[in-house]
């Protein structure tokens, strides 16, 4: 009876903290339109949002440029955050992130050869060419890391490293040979400079798949037991990691090809997950996926205060919020 | 010794003549240059009027970088005598001003002379904010490739060659 009790109360605070992660949503969509560096009166803002005729121009900068924006982050923060809080599930291990199966790698290699290339200059076609990059990338990583058709977590993490520095030393050799390195750069260091209403319709398709990742949680938890009992419970480890892979591939594959790289989102919001609700992860996941979402809206907006107009990548602020808490972190789970 | 903080071609160009003891030519060629910029400034106010204003900045993915003091900037308003807009951001260093898309809408010009590569061009032609400015309206923006236009603003050379450019460039 007592268990039960502790069950409703941990379901109750997980569906608390639901509630208030998507009120700062929506205080941080708010914030991030009403802010920028021309000012646009209140009633333009509105008219900006619901009107669709004759719009001025301010009306259009709130429609056009920051409400995609906003947008964008919220979607980002939320997808790299689960597949963040979904690798370090299947993998055991709390500092696991997308990148160890060279996703941002893969990326970045392949923004370098688009950039050589002729290809066509359209962002949606750019945003594309990064995510067949960060695809091949982590399919080429996850095939080196089977052993007799079972996934070896610590083949996935020496493969992913010695992949990952090759495709990176790769990219900036494409970069320099071909006079690029300063675009790559600045595309590395992340951010929403070209974002659009076409990414942001992208962003929604990938959405899809977090029904599914919250499907899969109940699943990643066992697996986060341990294969054996995992087993032990009638599942198949193997068929919930390869399901898992696929949904961290897609989601932090379209994240990083729209936005770049931003860091420490994957690994930091799953970490403050576990401060709320422990490691279980049927709450860590949805609870990553709100708070990932809150972080990164948040980030860019004081990204954007700071640096007056944009000159600071908002990948920069989320690293300043990020370090400091992993260390904490970190130091504290030593005492305990 | 060529100071990196400070966009001075004149000094510099003097300073290589010295060595290679040229310091006549470069003379020369230095007035050379102000008599021509002069006369193709005159030449785009005697068609765009006295009071028409100009201004290029270098476009990025999300920010983008003003010539308000440095090449295009020099070139326009300190060796062409064209007018400035009144509220184009300063430049109080070697470092460009950074603006973004909503700063740059803030800006009123006749004119703009855009360097960007064709991706950043095929993206601000699809933007709706871009598209009401009113200088876009009017038709009187000037795109050009980020290379060789970048650099030779720059170079005592290459200016030279841009001189006769630009008077066919700006004047529409």
């Amino acid at each position: 009876m007592k268990k039960q009790v502790t069950e409703v109360n941990r379901t109750a605070m997980v569906l608390v903290l639901c509630f208030v992660g998507l009120a700062l949503i929506f205080l941080g969509i708010i914030l991030s339109i009403s802010y920028g560096t021309r000012e646009v009166a209140g009633i333009d803002i509105i008219q900006g949002l619901f009107a669709r005729e004759k719009m001025n121009i301010e009306q259009l900068i709130i429609w056009d440029y920051r409400f995609p924006r906003a947008i964008s982050a919220v979607l980002i923060g939320c997808f790299l955050a689960t597949s963040g809080a979904m690798m370090q599930g299947i993998t055991r291990n709390s500092l696991a992130s997308p990148s160890i199966m060279g996703v941002n790698q893969g990326a970045v290699l392949a923004m370098a050869i688009y950039m050589s290339s002729q290809a066509i200059p359209a962002t949606i076609v750019r945003v594309f060419f990064a995510f067949i990059g960060a695809a091949i990338s982590a399919v080429f990583i996850f095939l080196l890391s089977l052993r007799r058709a079972n996934l070896d977590i610590t083949r996935m993490l020496l493969a992913g490293s010695a992949l990952g520095a090759l495709f990176l030393s790769l990219a900036s050799m494409v970069a320099l040979l071909t006079g690029n390195s300063k675009d790559l750069a600045f595309w590395m260091a992340g951010g929403f400079g070209s974002v659009n209403w076409s990414t942001v319709y992208l962003l929604l398709g990938a959405s899809i798949i977090l029904p599914f990742a919250l499907t899969l949680s109940p699943k990643i938890m066992i697996v986060s037991l341990g294969d054996e009992v995992a087993i032990g419970l009638g599942e198949k480890p193997n068929l919930i990691r390869f399901l898992a892979f696929i949904c961290i591939v897609l989601l932090s594959g379209v994240a990083i090809s729209v936005g770049g790289n931003i860091g420490f989102i994957c690994l930091i919001v799953p970490h403050i997950a576990r401060m709320g609700v422990g490691v279980d992860y049927r709450y860590v996941i949805p609870i990553s996926m709100v708070f990932g979402g809150v972080l990164l809206v948040f980030s860019d907006v004081i990204a954007r205060v700071i640096g007056n107009t944009g000159e600071i990548p908002v990948g920069s602020i989320t690293s300043l919020i990020g370090v400091p808490v992993l260390i904490y972190l970190v130091r504290r789970e030593k005492r305990t | 010794m060529i100071n990196p903080d400070v966009n001075d071609w004149r000094s510099d160009l003097r300073m290589v003549a010295e060595m290679f003891g040229k310091e006549e030519e470069a003379e020369a060629y230095i007035s050379d240059y102000e008599a021509k910029a002069a006369e193709v400034g005159a030449a785009i106010k005697a068609v765009n009027g006295e009071q028409a204003t100009y201004y290029a900045f270098l476009a990025g993915d999300d920010i983008h970088f003003l010539f308000t003091g440095a090449a295009y900037g020099d070139i326009f308003y300190n060796d062409m005598g064209l007018a400035m807009p009144e509220n184009l951001p300063e430049q109080d260093s070697i470092e460009l001003p950074m603006v973004d898309l909503e700063a740059l809408t803030e800006i009123e010009s006749d004119y703009i002379l855009i360097l960007a590569s064709d991706e950043q061009r095929a993206e601000f032609e699809s933007s709706s904010v871009f598209n009401s400015m009113e200088t876009v309206q009017n038709g009187n923006v000037i795109w050009v490739s980020l290379s060789p236009y970048f650099n030779q603003a720059y170079s005592p050379y290459g200016k030279y060659q841009l001189l006769d450019e630009l008077q066919e460039l700006l004047i529409r």
